[in-house]
């Protein structure tokens, strides 16, 4: 069948068109041998199932889908699940945020690892002895002799 | 008990007197004296009270540094007072002469010890005089404003290739230093101080002068000590060897030693009467600023800061490290020389 209002014969049976479309399709189906007839077999099929009997599902089927919904928890149901056992997160934290803390430590001391002497109470040494050139040039480096940097050694 | 500042101070009254009489004459008509009586100015301690404020200013590859400085000065004491950007006392440097105080205004720290100039060094004034007459040429010009007042301009520039050139603007009223500039020929590395405002006194107050160290703690600036080769291998337990002469006209000076995080820290000074190379001697690399450059010389790192080039070798257990504002070709001719006399 090709008429235009076969697809809505299903909501018709349903009960489900507004008045107007309701209209439309009864006044189709007085002029239309073939929609009626397809209307009356929808009708015996609609009628054919609501009185079919109702088979349970078998009780291994249900338990097997059961079992395989709980493995797969949901994204949200597992952070809830990690955030309920502090002894799992609680050191990773810990170390975590102790190693970010050294790290911002050691930048703002501006350390050198051990493995290296710094530059700069070299530069300073080397400005503080050329402040003592014949002519005085202490003006051209007494920034760089008294600079925080030069106080970073021992007497000899 | 440290040699006194007595014999630095005879040897410049003893520069000045055998300094040509001839100069003073020009200078009474107009032309520039003699360039070795613009040295001799130079080298003398100022005699005029003064006030000022002077500007430093250093050049070092793509970088730069300024301060500005209130300086007063009276005879051989002097205080320095280092401003922030925004005119606040950032630093003060108080010295009488025989003592140096540094006082750190916003930390309220104190560092203290010698005095520049205070300890006698190894080689006299008389000896670095001639050598800076051997190594550099010098000729003389003007005259110029600085502050407003006329100066004699003494160019010193040097016989070998390499090494900065530096020109002296001194005062032709008190031949205090007004402008001092030295500068790399070609290359990006300068240092200038520059008065913007100058003022002769009669008399400063002894307030600004007095070395007030308080109740502060106070930790030592590193005064430079000046031993031979000899005294710092007994020392330092070593049997370092090294060239009395190198390279560039520079010649060994005076060695030290000192501290730094527990590693023991050699320090021998080479100068050729101007520039001065530092060779730093450690038991640990020494952390190299960033960037630079190793061609030239295998296995060494060479790098600029702000006090020069820096090249650095290591031969079995030494690290060396050698500084110096010269071109990096220089410095790495000096290194093989002193790495030949290691061998």
């Amino acid at each position: 069948m090709s008429h235009e209002e076969s697809p809505w014969l299903s909501s018709l049976l349903d009960g489900e068109l507004p008045d107007a479309e309701r209209s439309r399709i009864e006044n189709h189906l007085r002029r239309c041998p073939d929609c009626a007839r397809e209307l009356l077999e929808l009708r015996r099929v609609k009628a054919l199932l609501s009185g079919a009997a109702r088979r349970p599902l078998p009780a291994e089927l249900i338990a097997a889908i059961e079992a395989r919904v709980e493995r797969r928890p949901s994204f949200f149901a597992a952070l809830r699940r990690l955030a309920a056992a502090p002894l799992v997160w609680a050191p990773a934290a810990a170390l975590t945020m102790a190693a970010l803390l050294m790290t911002f430590w050691m930048r703002s001391l501006d350390r050198t690892p051990d493995e290296y002497v710094p530059l700069g109470p070299l530069l300073a040494a080397h400005s503080r002895y050329v402040a003592e050139s014949l002519i005085p040039e202490d003006n051209l480096v007494a920034e760089s002799y008294s600079a925080p940097d030069a106080s970073d050694q021992g007497s000899n | 008990m440290p040699p006194t500042k007595a014999p630095i101070r005879s040897a410049a009254a003893l520069v000045l007197l055998l300094s040509p009489l001839g100069g003073l004459a020009r200078a009474a008509q107009g032309a520039a004296p003699e360039a070795e009586t613009l040295l001799n100015w130079a080298l003398q301690p100022p005699t005029t009270d003064y006030r000022g404020r002077m500007l430093f200013l250093q050049w070092f590859g793509p970088r730069a540094r300024a301060d500005q400085v209130r300086l007063y000065r009276s005879g051989e004491r002097s205080r320095r007072e280092y401003l922030a950007p925004d005119g606040s006392l950032k630093r003060v440097i108080i010295s009488d002469g025989d003592k140096q105080v540094v006082q750190f205004v916003k930390k309220g720290r104190l560092l203290q010890g010698d005095a520049v100039g205070s300890r006698e060094k190894l080689m006299s004034p008389k000896q670095e005089r001639a050598l800076l007459l051997k190594n550099y040429r010098l000729s003389a010009s003007g005259p110029e404003s600085v502050a407003g007042r006329p100066c004699w301009l003494l160019k010193i520039v040097p016989r070998a290739a390499g090494k900065p050139e530096q020109t002296l603007w001194l005062d032709q009223e008190t031949h205090v230093l007004l402008e001092n500039k030295r500068a790399l020929p070609g290359k990006p590395l300068a240092a200038m101080v520059l008065y913007t405002s100058f003022k002769p006194e009669d008399s400063l107050p002894d307030s600004l002068f007095a070395l007030n160290l308080s109740s502060a703690p106070l930790r030592p600036v590193l005064a430079p000590e000046f031993l031979t080769l000899a005294q710092l291998n007994a020392q330092t337990g070593n049997a370092l060897k090294l060239p009395g002469v190198l390279p560039g006209g520079f010649e060994f000076e005076s060695a030290d030693h000192f501290t730094v995080r527990r590693s023991i820290v050699r320090h021998a000074r080479y100068t050729d009467g101007l520039t001065v190379l530092s060779l730093f001697l450690t038991d640990k690399p020494v952390r190299m600023p960033r960037g630079g450059s190793s061609e030239g010389l295998a296995s060494a790192s060479l790098r600029l800061s702000s006090a020069g080039s820096v090249l650095r070798w290591r031969r079995g257990r030494v690290h060396y490290t050698l500084l110096g504002d010269v071109t990096k070709e220089l410095l790495q001719n000096v290194a093989r020389a002193l790495i030949a006399a290691s061998r």
